[in-house]
């Protein structure tokens, strides 16, 4: 279900986030850049639901995806790995991580969704599903007109494929929404070196402190690190200065 | 043929203009209940009235709208199964694919069944996109979870020798033997109405009636012919035609230019429904591809143009013309309804909305009274002949 190339001695993970492989495009290439290795180096699977392959009826929940994205690891990989994922995929990279700790020598979770903290009538996460576009850009970007308008220059293709995304976030989003209730309570389970890394101006998330109090769950040690200049996406947003934050964790733990 | 009298129950004093939207998000401080309590006396007034003058009865449900403020389509149903007499009360319909126990949905239609003497009408529908939010239904896989729902309720209204269980992909229940259980045998008629033909096709299968709704008749022909083409190769026969059902806008009068004034009126329903595009264009809810255009409307435009934009402020005749509405004299719509009638190939159910916004019961009642008095003994003589 999940196809990933061996892993070779350089090679990482990434998990792309909600509007898919496409959005993420420039963040990979930046960072493939900044770590001068062969473009095969990145495996960068696209997650059922985001292509337009067909997904089976029972395949709804994250936890699931987890099990075959941790099958596809273990055919691939012959040691622990790097893996960095961009919300959505960040969520999907903790599901992994604390069911098969082992399979991780240091995460990088970009604004990443999947726990809740708040309390039961203040939603973690601004709903998606209600916003119109102008007020959905504002939640997302630091610079909601820049983002409108290079949606709007999207061609049929790109724009089939943003909407492809949304129903697969809906998918496995919608209920309870972008988080599972039980996944705070594994969290020390992952105790490889973690990064989390969010925009300064994230407006959508519901608490500012939320990835200090995300950070605070791990069972080892975490980086929290803050891009200016970006919001929730911000690979999109700023992704060169990702790039560079992302660089200097690895140096910190290879 | 038959006819169903329907109107959807709306509140209607809203300032459209200062609200995004009428629907999902639309304060109910807005609503009044006083005016609310008169506007039910109203609406179960005309109901009454259809039931006296020999028609039937279609109600729906939605949520969260002043388009419609019937959020519990088993309420109304059961007040009307016990103060009516004659009428079939059609739901049209039961939102399974949001609603969470099923097994409760086949309760309700059971005990409407027995209280009204064998006289419901059950139709089960996927719910249109603005209901996703109230319901936190995920919009994904609707149709599979509408399925399976109906599913379960008919094996819960035709399982008399005790409990069973059910396990199924989207909904389990334990010690599944309701009680009452329907009058009609085995279970009341099932219905579904659609707007596409994949959705008839799976209707004409499984042999219960489609409905369609607002489609004129080249719309409505795309779907009683998917209808008639799948039932006849599932069932090796052709459907009955009162397995299909139209439902239009309604006005009669005995002169035609009070009937067209009618019209207009009952044009109200079309052009107040204001929905704010992302509770339209809600993901999975429509394949990718239709809300990929939907998307791209939205973001060049910054709006979402309604599939019935047209119908709202289009003049009466062309309604007619287009099979949107039925207006006239009794003769004229009678054959008006003989025309749609041989357009789409024949069916026996004509579900009529009589009535929207302001209009109230004294303005109604006399073109239901004539529906029933002239316009349906005409048609149906025509037809027997």
């Amino acid at each position: 279900m999940i196809a990933m190339p061996p892993f070779g001695r350089d090679s990482l993970l990434f998990l792309h986030g909600d509007d898919g492989p496409l959005a993420a495009q420039p963040f990979v290439d930046a960072l493939r850049a900044g770590l001068g290795i062969p473009a095969a180096d990145i495996v960068t699977p696209t997650c059922p639901g985001w292509s337009q392959e067909p997904v089976p009826v029972w395949l709804r929940t994250v936890d699931q995806l987890a099990y075959h994205y941790l099958d596809a690891l273990d055919r691939s990989a012959t040691g622990p790995v790097i893996a960095i994922g961009a919300s959505f995929g960040a969520w999907l990279l903790l599901e992994m991580a604390t069911k098969q700790p082992k399979s991780f020598s240091a995460l990088v979770l970009i604004s990443p969704v999947g726990v809740k903290v708040t309390d039961r009538e203040t939603p973690q996460f601004t709903d998606l599903f209600a916003l119109d576009i102008a007020d959905r850009a504002s939640a997302l970007y630091s610079d909601p007109a820049s983002a409108l308008r290079r949606i709007a220059l999207l061609d049929d293709h790109e724009i089939l494929g943003l909407a492809v995304a949304q129903e697969a976030l809906a998918r496995f989003g919608w209920e309870p929404y972008l988080h599972n209730p039980l996944l705070h309570r594994r969290l020390h389970r992952v105790n490889c070196p973690t990064a989390i890394v969010h925009g300064a101006d994230d407006a959508f998330v519901a608490s500012h402190d939320y990835y200090q109090r995300l950070a605070a769950l791990f069972g080892g040690t975490t980086w929290l690190m803050t891009i200016e200049g970006a919001g929730h996406r911000v690979e999109e947003d700023q992704p060169v200065t990702l790039v560079r934050s992302v660089l200097e964790f690895l140096r910190d733990v290879r | 043929m038959r006819a169903f009298v329907f109107t959807e129950m709306q509140y209607p004093f809203v300032d459209e203009d200062a609200h995004d939207s009428v629907r999902v998000t639309l304060p109910n401080k807005v609503y009044d209940p006083q005016v609310g309590h008169e506007l039910y006396k109203r609406y179960f007034d005309l109901y009454e009235r259809a039931d006296r003058y020999g028609l039937d009865i279609m109600l729906n449900e939605h949520h969260s709208t002043a388009t419609c403020v019937e959020p519990a389509v088993p309420l109304t149903m059961s007040i009307l199964a016990h103060t009516t007499k004659n009428a079939r009360i059609l739901a049209l319909g039961n939102p399974v694919a949001n609603r969470r126990d099923p097994v409760r949905v086949a309760e309700e239609m059971a005990m409407v069944d027995v209280i009204s003497g064998g006289r419901a009408e059950v139709g089960f529908v996927r719910g249109v996109s603005q209901e996703i939010s109230p319901a936190n239904s995920n919009p994904v896989l609707m149709k599979e979870r509408m399925w399976e729902a109906v599913d379960l309720i008919i094996k819960a209204w035709t399982t008399h020798d005790g409990p069973f269980s059910w396990e199924g992909e989207f909904f389990h229940q334990r010690q599944v033997n309701i009680w009452p259980r329907p009058l009609q045998q085995p279970h009341p008629p099932i219905w579904v109405p659609t707007q596409t033909p994949s959705t008839a096709r799976e209707t004409a299968l499984r042999g219960y009636t489609v409905a369609t709704i607002l489609n004129g008749a080249e719309g409505c022909k795309r779907i009683f012919d998917a209808y008639r083409e799948s039932f006849v190769a599932a069932h090796r026969t052709e459907p009955p035609p009162d397995k299909l059902a139209y439902l239009g806008l309604v006005f009669v009068a005995s002169r035609r230019r009070e009937a067209l004034e009618g019209a207009r009126a009952v044009q109200w329903y079309i052009q107040h429904n204001k929905v704010a595009p992302q509770f339209i264009n809600v993901p999975g809810y429509f394949d990718a591809a239709t809300r990929a255009k939907m998307l791209r409307a939205q973001y060049e435009t910054g709006r979402l143009p309604s599939p019935i934009d047209h119908l709202a402020w289009a003049p009466i005749e062309e309604l007619v013309e287009g099979g949107f509405c039925f207006a006239g004299e009794p003769d004229e719509v009678a054959e008006q309804l003989l025309t749609f009638h041989s357009r789409v190939g024949g069916f026996d159910n004509w579900l009529a909305l009589v009535q929207a916004g302001t209009m109230e019961t004294d303005l109604v009642a006399p073109s239901m009274e004539l529906m029933a008095a002239e316009v349906l003994p005409a048609v149906n003589r025509e037809l027997a002949s």
